[in-house]
């Protein structure tokens, strides 16, 4: 399963945030969406889901996606003032599924997936009692519940310690490949794209600037040009290892 | 696949497994389930004490005799019972269910714990519409008694209009809805003031009576209109208490989860108005119900909509017969308007919710 746009263009009153983006995202892998503050990354992933106005086409190999229906999207905010408890948030993700009653093969998917998490404690715990790291596991819970057959994550690490940002995105990956579903996650840590990412888009004003794997796309050159700081990238393994050094005024 | 088991997540305790989650859920759903159950017990003991109350001091027994056996009561019995104190009680739960359903939808919509059916001026509307028809002494020439709240339901459908009409050129957001809403409030508490003013001291008195909110209006023609309106509403939601469920997260990822935020919101928004008008059109305004109602069902059965709802209309029933039994007991003799008591022990109740709190509700 791959996902792909042609000519994707979005835009606001006029004013066009993403500009005719071609993108390709293959199945059974991670694609890192990378770019700096404003440069439309979540813009993008939320046309890609069907919530923005976009023009262009979003394709699900080569045929018209279901953007609302095939395409799960885990939105960047993990603030919350719900009273929901987390296995709710969790079975929400099934939402088409769910009757009166709630069936009990969704409550025994997101039992499970808590479980996995290491959240069944915190299972009937509202989301305004948890921390925002655990908050987003289960909003990452309600996104891979619904098996989709693509996966959007704006920054899906960015309130997670250490732990827990190595824990989703191996868990991410690992949903990927047993699924052979592709899966498009706006970053900002470049180390962790480096470590974990297959395929790296980098995103510039609103254009897509570069693409390709994290060894040919994160390169001293375009982290300067995009990002405008200075780094040291050194290539272990195939794999790119990054070391900010400072930001050039 | 990874998993977080391990030394360092969530303290030393042993995580429990899946099946225990799913059996904590299902009795989280028979407890909730319980709590509907028994709320409904109450409620219907408190409608018969609501009806046993009143200034006639009438017995149980005769109570009991001319409600069952009408024909075998004292006629003037037969009629404070029949003609007065369940027409009374039972618009008093019926309105109180309104409100309590209004509110919660309301708070739900708008994010808002704070929001309630007036916050978007619908009550205001209402007494505007009922204040300058006792102005103009107006009356419709086939069904004189009803001008008055038809007057309330219209004035507080054209406040829906407007607030709809503003917030849908913003994409009904609940920020937009809300500025407009206060906007319609702020207009229709002024056009009040100013029927007020113009009218003459015997006419003040009455709109004032009117906008105090009173049982003494209910009768055996308005409690099934009041009643049928309150049900439309329950029925034109019962399909959307899911999606209203994932709203509950935030508009995008309610629309992440597949929910058209926009449209349900402008749906619920309408029964707001529907049932809001259908229970203030009557019985003129109540305060607080609508507030505290949706506070006190979630504190007992949190925040699936569901139960929440449900429950909200059942507390909001259970304040106003709680009221309704207050205002007819604080003075021998007389009856206060209900609408002063719901505000008078809804301020306090809402200051203790406030203020009490180890948990958090919202």
């Amino acid at each position: 399963m791959t996902l792909s746009t042609k000519g994707l263009t979005v835009g606001y009153g006029g004013d066009d945030i993403i500009r005719a983006a071609n993108l390709t995202a293959p199945g059974a892998a991670l694609t890192a969406l990378i770019g700096a503050n404003g440069a439309g990354k979540s813009t993008l992933l939320r046309a890609l889901a069907g919530l923005a106005p976009a023009k262009g086409q979003v394709l699900l190999d080569e045929t018209d996606a279901n953007r609302r229906g095939d395409i799960a999207y885990m939105p960047q905010d993990t603030s919350a003032s719900s009273g929901l408890t987390m296995l709710e948030t969790v079975m929400l993700g099934r939402l088409f599924s769910l009757g009166w009653s709630t069936p009990p093969d969704v409550i025994a998917a997101a039992a499970d997936l808590l479980t996995q998490f290491g959240l069944s404690a915190l299972s009937e715990r509202p989301l305004h009692a948890v921390s925002g790291g655990q908050r987003q596991l289960a909003f990452l819970a309600q996104s891979l519940i619904r098996a989709p057959r693509a996966l959007l994550l704006d920054e899906p690490t960015a309130a997670l310690d250490l732990r827990h940002q190595l824990v989703v995105l191996e868990t991410v990956k690992a949903d990927a490949v047993k699924r052979g579903v592709p899966v498009l996650a706006a970053m900002h840590d470049l180390s962790l794209v480096g470590r974990f990412a297959d395929h790296v888009i980098c995103l510039d004003k609103g254009s897509i600037v570069d693409a390709g794997t994290p060894a040919e796309v994160l390169t001293q050159d375009r982290i300067a040009s995009v990002y405008g700081v200075r780094a040291d990238v050194e290539i272990r393994a195939g794999r790119p290892r990054i070391e900010l050094l400072t930001a050039i005024s | 696949m990874a998993s977080l088991e391990g030394p360092n997540t969530l303290g030393r305790r042993p995580q429990p497994g899946a099946a225990d989650v799913s059996a904590e859920y299902a009795r989280q759903i028979r407890r909730r389930t319980l709590m509907i159950c028994g709320a409904t017990v109450t409620l219907v003991c408190a409608l018969i004490v609501d009806i046993l109350t009143g200034p006639a001091l009438l017995s149980v027994g005769e109570v009991w005799t001319a409600l069952i056996t009408p024909d075998e009561a004292d006629r003037r019995t037969a009629a404070i019972v029949n003609a007065i104190r369940l027409p009374q009680a039972l618009m008093a739960i019926t309105v109180g269910a309104g409100l309590g359903a209004a509110g919660a939808l309301m708070q739900s919509i708008l994010g808002n714990p704070l929001a309630s059916p007036y916050t978007l001026g619908f009550s205001a509307a209402a007494g505007f519409g009922a204040a300058i028809i006792i102005l103009s002494g107006l009356a419709l020439p086939i069904w004189p008694n009803m001008t008055i709240p038809l007057a309330a339901f219209v004035a507080s459908g054209f406040a829906a209009a407007i607030v709809y009409g503003v917030s849908r050129l913003k994409g009904a957001t609940a920020e937009v809805m809300v500025l407009a809403g206060i906007a319609t409030l702020f207009l229709f508490q002024s056009l009040q003031s100013l029927v007020q003013y113009l009218a003459a001291p015997e006419v003040l008195q009455q709109i004032v009576f009117w906008l105090f909110g009173s049982m003494g209006k209910a009768n055996w023609t308005n409690v099934p209109i009041a009643a049928g309106i309150v049900g439309l509403g329950g029925l034109l939601i019962i399909t959307d208490l899911r999606r209203l469920t994932a709203l509950r997260l935030g508009d995008d990822r309610a629309a992440a989860v597949g929910v058209d935020v926009g449209k349900l919101r402008v749906k619920i928004f309408a029964v707001v108005a529907l049932l809001t008008a259908g229970s203030v059109a009557f019985v003129g305004t109540i305060g607080f119900v609508g507030l505290v109602a949706p506070h006190l069902a979630r504190m007992l059965v949190g925040e699936d909509q569901r139960f929440l709802i449900p429950l909200s209309a059942l507390m909001g029933a259970l304040v106003m017969a709680g009221a309704s039994v207050l205002s007819k007991s604080l003075s021998p003799g007389g009856i206060i308007p209900i609408g002063i008591v719901t505000a008078v022990i809804g301020v306090p109740f809402l200051f203790f919710l406030l203020l009490k709190g180890r948990r958090r509700y919202w």
